[in-house]
């Protein structure tokens, strides 16, 4: 009696020893498959190059900036091109997508921006109440473990394990077949049907008429607002505020704005104060434009974020208007300015 | 986690979901689902109505109000008595209509039923319910994302293209493909693969265990997790 007893304790000990072998092996298999082999360079490859092809050309401009860093908004909405000549100082649209989490975005973008520099912000509502727990697990954490460990390594230890647990059964199915696609030499479809990226980082082509077909859905989508407290509480806040004060610190001056929105529904009053007052009340300044970037339905490519290539030309006009006069202009920093601007609040000294 | 749990208190929880979606007709699916909750019923509520034994007209109405309280038991509101209403319906037909059907035939009515009745049981209402027959019924036409269309040009015949898809992740491009993938790999563990109660010790170890790093990112890192839909009930 007793010896089977033993024998059944060393049979459920052993089974347990396999159980946790098994368990620890699966880990590993794991983070080796999608460390270093399975990717996914449609998806987030498309991503991936436009981030790379931003920075490189940020490495490049040696000049005073000025940057625009948003999610998708960024480059739908807001046009380099046409603000560039007018505020009279190189620009790139560093936005990407809403859902590249912020604290990604300001490691890489801080490498490239320097005194001197100018950051307007239109961040969408999204961005500033975006979890901790959501952020970690984005789109750029699979870039990052798969990819860019140097910038994962500067980003907090929950993010390291974040990244390595990125990647579900999805990623696992879609990874293969989108290798295939590749080597298949697939035809993507998004620059034909939304448009393309031009050499400030605008995202171009997305034509009104190129937006006809979505004219029925934007007219239905709904539209739901961030209060006022998730703003101040929010996460995403909380690193735009750390961006804010690491900038003034290193004398690069960030301009907060709104993002684009729907005329019919536009956000509550105090929603935009709270937006504003985490740029007012960090040194930051904040552009609100004479329309508070409200757009009617029409104007729109295919959501709240991307203005038509038309209403973007429009809404960049009226911007780099307002950008003129806040931003760092070389000569503005010299006392006996000729152009006789006032000078900007939070000015560097140097 | 459930039987983990209670095991852990030496207590045996019944076996309550036996692979329902392979059943082969309604009688046989209310045999694999919720099987407590099925004998409960049979226990305590049709045969204490007499069950069979008072010809079929007592029968029948005994196994409608059985399943209809049936419903009423998942939560006090009209879809769920219309659920209940559903599956009593079915379950009348195959005893009015015993075909015999072979058992893929049988399997696939079984399933299409199944899926029709769980429409009233997620709506939020009767007014959902019916919008969501409209859409399966395409009384609504197709949808598909824009780029798909753009890619397979035969699609516009018999789609509209529309920039997004909200209810399938972001629905534009490879969201799409991706969401159609995870849905037949779903269909296919559930319908093709045997059930854990089906495996051997061993091999419901090695799977358990090669599946544990998936497990972890689902419980831990998954940002659009639904929980469980019992744990509701």
């Amino acid at each position: 009696m007793a010896k089977s007893r033993v024998i059944a304790s060393q049979a459920r000990q052993s089974s347990s020893r396999w159980l946790i072998r098994g368990c620890l092996a699966s880990l590993l298999l794991y983070a080796l498959a999608f460390g270093s082999l399975f990717d996914r360079p449609l998806a987030f490859g498309f991503l991936r190059a436009q981030i790379d092809a931003k920075l490189e050309h940020a490495a490049m401009i040696q000049e005073p900036k000025l940057v625009i860093l948003a999610g998708s908004n960024g480059p739908y909405s807001h046009r380099c091109e046409i603000i560039e000549p007018v505020v009279h100082m190189p620009c790139l649209n560093g936005g990407i997508a809403v859902g590249i989490g912020l604290d990604y975005l300001f490691a890489r973008w801080q490498l490239y921006l320097h005194r001197g520099d100018v950051v307007y912000m239109p961040m969408e509502e999204a961005q500033y109440v975006r979890t901790r727990a959501a952020t970690a697990v984005g789109p750029d954490a699979a870039i990052m473990f798969r990819h860019d460990w140097r910038t994962l390594a500067t980003l907090s230890p929950d993010r390291w394990l974040a990244g390595l647990f990125a990647f579900d059964l999805r990623f696992a199915l879609m990874a293969p077949t989108e290798a295939v696609l590749l080597a298949a030499h697939f035809h993507d479809p998004r620059p034909d049907v939304t448009g393309t990226m031009n050499a400030w980082g605008d995202h171009v082509g997305h034509t009104a008429e190129l937006a006809m077909p979505n004219q029925a859905t934007v007219a239905a989508l709904p539209r739901a607002h961030a209060s006022a407290e998730q703003v101040r509480a929010g996460y995403g806040t909380s690193l735009i505020i750390s961006f804010i004060r690491w900038a003034n610190a290193n004398g690069i001056r960030v301009i907060g704005g709104l993002p684009t929105e729907f005329a019919d529904h536009p956000m509550p009053g105090e929603t935009q104060e709270a937006m504003q007052s985490v740029y007012l009340a960090n040194g930051a300044d904040f552009i609100v434009l004479p329309n508070f970037s409200r757009y009617p339905r029409s104007a729109f490519f295919d959501s709240a974020e991307h203005l038509n290539e038309t209403w973007q030309a429009v809404h960049s006009r009226l911007l780099a208007e307002q950008l003129r006069w806040h931003r760092v202009p070389i000569a503005a920093a010299h006392p006996d300015d000729p152009t006789g601007r006032p000078a900007p609040r939070n000015m560097p000294t140097d | 986690m459930a039987i983990g749990l209670a095991r852990m208190l030496n207590v045996r929880l019944p076996l309550n979901f036996a692979s329902p979606y392979k059943a082969t007709s309604i009688a046989d699916f209310w045999h694999r689902w919720h099987i407590t909750l099925s004998r409960f019923l049979r226990d305590h509520v049709y045969i204490a109505m007499g069950g069979n034994r008072r010809g079929a007209l007592r029968r029948n109405a005994n196994l409608m109000t059985t399943m209809l309280l049936g419903g009423l038991w998942h939560g006090a509101a009209w879809n769920f008595v219309l659920w209940g209403g559903l599956h009593g319906l079915y379950l009348l037909m195959g005893r009015i209509y015993p075909w015999r059907l072979p058992a893929f035939a049988g399997r696939t009515l079984t399933l299409l039923a199944v899926l029709v009745a769980w429409v009233p049981f997620r709506a939020s209402g009767i007014d959902a319910t019916v919008a969501m027959f409209r859409g399966m019924a395409g009384l609504n036409g197709i949808a598909l994302p824009q780029m798909i269309v753009h890619a397979v040009p035969p699609l516009a015949i018999i789609a509209t293209a529309v920039p997004a898809l909200p209810s399938l992740g972001d629905g534009r491009t490879l969201s799409f493909p991706e969401v159609t993938a995870c849905l037949a790999l779903g269909w296919v563990i559930v319908l093709a693969l045997p059930s854990v109660h089906e495996l051997s010790q061993r091999t419901r170890g090695w799977t358990l265990s090669a599946g544990f790093a998936f497990t972890v990112q689902a419980l831990f890192f998954a940002p659009n997790a639904t929980p469980f839909l019992y744990f509701q009930f």
